[in-house]
């Protein structure tokens, strides 16, 4: 049995508009485990967001998966029909946005669009179904309903049904009076509480997998605690596996089992949270650490910036994306991006200062040499 | 502490918004974006300005530079009055005046001139203070000459804070040009100057800013705050709209520049890692208040008021062991409305030690430990001092 619930093999996705190909995402592939929480942390434009839209198979003309594999337990995204993916969206993979003011409509009740989701995606429950199949006189009927059961063809739920599970998820994400809070409209809740209707609504269909993209950017410190230490608890008493995508490194160390560190379209580096903030191996991992203030208690030490600014993917380096503001920086670098190389079971590293034939360089320790 | 040089003193700064009027133009609804605050920037120092969005951060900042007339209160810099508001005195001449048309609706028809009289007389006295104040305020006023040149501002975003028509040699020379600083070719060599200061190269001069990334941008904007050479920059959320990696770069420079101009900063933000990393002294404000005033080491060692310690609890820590470590006081609710606040702290509702008077009475920033400020009625039974 496997064990990842999502496998991304060598993704490669493209723009393609007027000005030329945009390659958003270059041979990126990562997994998570089952129940697992992952990190991707990279900048604007590092290609972590369409990695993910990729997976949801939510891009749009003129962007394109032009190649690689995403298993989704078991099943390759990238192959099934846009119908089925339809059924696979919204019921076991779920999407939260950056911006809670513009994902949900304004002009239908939180009713409204949780029923709706609630009453697409999800059908009762198998102990239900045979009860209410126990029900009906007719034997031949009844056979023919109970084998349809154990086929896995039950009926949706009806409004009621769903209604009183849409209010039992606002309580769960800590909305007060859930039951007069779902007839108002998305413009009557604040900021924080538009979020954690929005993931109410994503977990309503008890997803598998649950995509966050920089859930708490736009809000506030303390309520972004409110909903990481929500986030946590779903994880914990619903195992949902989670993906969580944002810039924010503070974030990543406080809710996060693995990371991806992306960059220029490419991984750059990925291992468990330990290893990406105590011993980090690439040079833009290292970078990033170095140019965030460290303590918030002690002693001041001056910020080390990383030179220079994120590559254009219109014209992206041949080589590693990173190499023209990498201080170590070699020939190779400029002329072929590194493979990921195995630092440790869990860390692996896109740099060809890990390469055996690679040069001595401070601060590094070199890796088997293991591709 | 004391002998140092006082650049900015905010006194009792006010800046309501009046949102909606009813039919005779009272106010009926108004938001307090600023309710009261004061503190006090000493020369070539970072006075950070840390809040939650809506706790009237930015407006201050904008109250100080003059994009907004405060409605009460006044700002002093280099101890000269460069702003006055008289506004609430107005409003309060006129509040005043319909509780005495009220009181005399509701005086008995039974009353006599006389009582009639002593009323009118009470409440007309009253109002004389309040238009005294008024027009005192008003000479004050007339006699502010200030000069636009010592306060400089840089924006958040470095999109829409450039104007996307002009090149970035007009941007920086519009400032010079204004205020008659130089003339001919020498305002060319100035830009120059100033664009191989903050990190570019001259030849960009001639280019527009959509040909920028948003750190270049930000540069420019930084470039063009320092041309008329000011005393004072008030930098609102200048890295936040920036990636990770760019941010240490425009923070590093942000502090050569100081160390070099003798800058003074006003630092407002909401990363409150990157605010203590970069300021000297720091306030913390929640609707429209100031809640805590103090050296930014001990505040972030030991926070005093109950809302400082849940908002620095808050920050995760870019380090998987610490955040385990640390505990988390996490608030309930959201902020409440700045719009007609009710009576009392303006954080009790959120509060875990609110109790009696934090609901009926507002705490003043009364200095609880030296050169620490704490508007709170019990931070001293909270903090065991």
């Amino acid at each position: 049995m496997n064990n990842n619930m999502l496998e991304i093999k060598n993704l490669e996705t493209s723009f393609f508009t007027h000005l030329g190909e945009v390659k958003a995402v270059r041979n990126i592939s990562y997994d998570l485990k089952k129940g697992g929480i992952l990190g991707v942390v990279g900048e604007s434009g590092s290609g972590k967001s369409v990695t993910l839209l990729s997976v949801m198979r939510l891009i749009e003309e003129p962007g394109k998966i032009k190649n690689g594999e995403i298993f989704f337990d078991g099943v390759d995204l990238t192959k099934i029909s846009d119908s089925e993916i339809q059924d696979i969206r919204g019921s076991e993979i779920s999407m939260i946005f950056q911006d809670p003011m513009t994902s949900i409509n304004p002009v239908f009740t939180i009713q409204n669009q949780m029923v709706e989701v609630i009453r697409r995606h999800m059908r009762i429950s198998k102990e239900l179904a045979i009860e209410e199949a126990n029900d009906i006189n007719n034997i031949n009927k009844r056979e023919k309903v109970l084998e349809d059961i154990e086929k896995g063809l039950r009926r949706k739920l009806n409004k009621q049904e769903a209604l009183k599970r849409a209010i039992d998820y606002l309580g769960l994400v800590g909305i007060p009076e859930p039951e007069i809070r779902i007839k108002q409209y998305p413009h009557q809740f604040s900021g924080g509480m538009r979020q954690r209707v929005l993931i109410a609504m994503a977990l309503s269909c008890e997803p598998k997998l649950l995509i966050a993209d920089e859930p708490t950017t736009a809000l506030d410190v303390t309520i972004q605690a409110q909903i990481l230490d929500l986030l946590k608890k779903i994880q914990k008493e619903l195992g949902t596996s989670i993906v969580f995508i944002t810039h924010d490194l503070g974030v990543i160390a406080e809710l996060c089992e693995n990371v991806v560190v992306m960059y220029g379209g490419m991984v750059m580096e990925k291992g468990t949270v330990n290893e990406i903030f105590y011993s980090p191996q690439h040079p833009y991992t290292q970078g990033l650490h170095q140019s965030i203030p460290k303590n918030i208690t002690g002693k001041k030490e001056r910020l080390i910036p990383i030179e220079g600014s994120p590559p254009d993917l219109m014209d992206p380096p041949k080589g590693c994306p990173f190499s023209p503001r990498c201080k170590h920086a070699m020939q190779i670098c400029i002329e072929e991006a590194a493979p990921l190389t195995k630092i440790t079971e869990s860390q692996y590293s896109a740099c060809w200062l890990q390469d055996k034939n690679a040069p001595n360089v401070e601060g590094f320790t070199k890796s088997g040499g293991v591709k | 502490m004391q002998d140092r040089e006082v650049l900015l003193e905010v006194k009792n700064l006010k800046k309501h918004f009046v949102i909606k009027k009813d039919i005779l133009g009272h106010h009926v609804k108004t938001v307090h974006a600023v309710d009261g605050i004061n503190f006090k920037i000493f020369k070539g120092e970072t006075f950070g300005l840390v809040g939650e969005s809506g706790c009237g951060k930015s407006t201050t900042g904008r109250t100080i530079i003059g994009l907004y007339k405060n409605t009460a209160g006044e700002i002093f810099f280099n101890n000269e009055l460069i702003s006055s508001g008289h506004d609430e005195c107005k409003l309060l001449i006129s509040k005043l005046k319909n509780e005495l048309k009220n009181k005399l609706k509701e005086l008995p028809e039974t009353a006599t001139d006389y009582e009639k009289d002593e009323l009118k007389k009470e409440y007309n006295e009253k109002i004389n203070i309040q238009k005294k104040l008024v027009e005192e305020a008003k000479q004050k006023t007339k006699k502010i000459e200030r000069n636009p040149r010592d306060i400089q501002m840089i924006f958040q975003d470095p999109y829409a804070s450039l104007n996307p028509r002009m090149t970035v040699n007009e941007i920086i020379a519009e400032g010079i040009k204004t205020h008659k600083l130089l003339t001919g070719q020498s305002i060319n060599e100035r830009v120059y100057q100033l664009l191989e200061r903050v990190g570019l190269k001259r030849e960009h001069a001639s280019r527009y800013p959509h040909e920028f990334s948003g750190g270049q941008r930000q540069r420019i904007g930084i470039a063009r705050a320092l041309a008329v050479d000011p005393k004072l920059i008030i930098a609102d959320e200048p890295i936040s709209a920036l990636d990770v990696s760019i941010q240490a770069q425009v923070v590093n420079m942000l502090e050569d520049l100081q160390e070099d101009f003798g800058l003074t900063y006003l630092f407002i933000a909401h990363d409150l890692s990157m605010v203590k990393y970069i300021s000297d002294r720091i306030g913390v404000m929640y609707l429209g208040k100031l809640m805590e005033v103090s050296e930014s080491d001990p505040l972030y060692e030991l926070p005093l008021h109950p809302y400082t310690q849940s908002l620095l609890s808050s920050i995760p820590l870019p380090d998987p062991d610490a955040n385990l470590r640390s505990e988390r006081i996490v608030l309930q609710g959201d902020v409440s409305s700045p719009i007609n606040p009710k009576p009392g702290c303006r954080f009790a509702e959120r509060c875990r030690f609110a109790k009696g008077e934090c609901f009926t009475e507002s705490p003043e920033l009364d200095e609880i430990l030296p050169g620490r400020f704490v508007a709170c009625h019990h931070v001293k039974e909270i903090n065991n001092l």
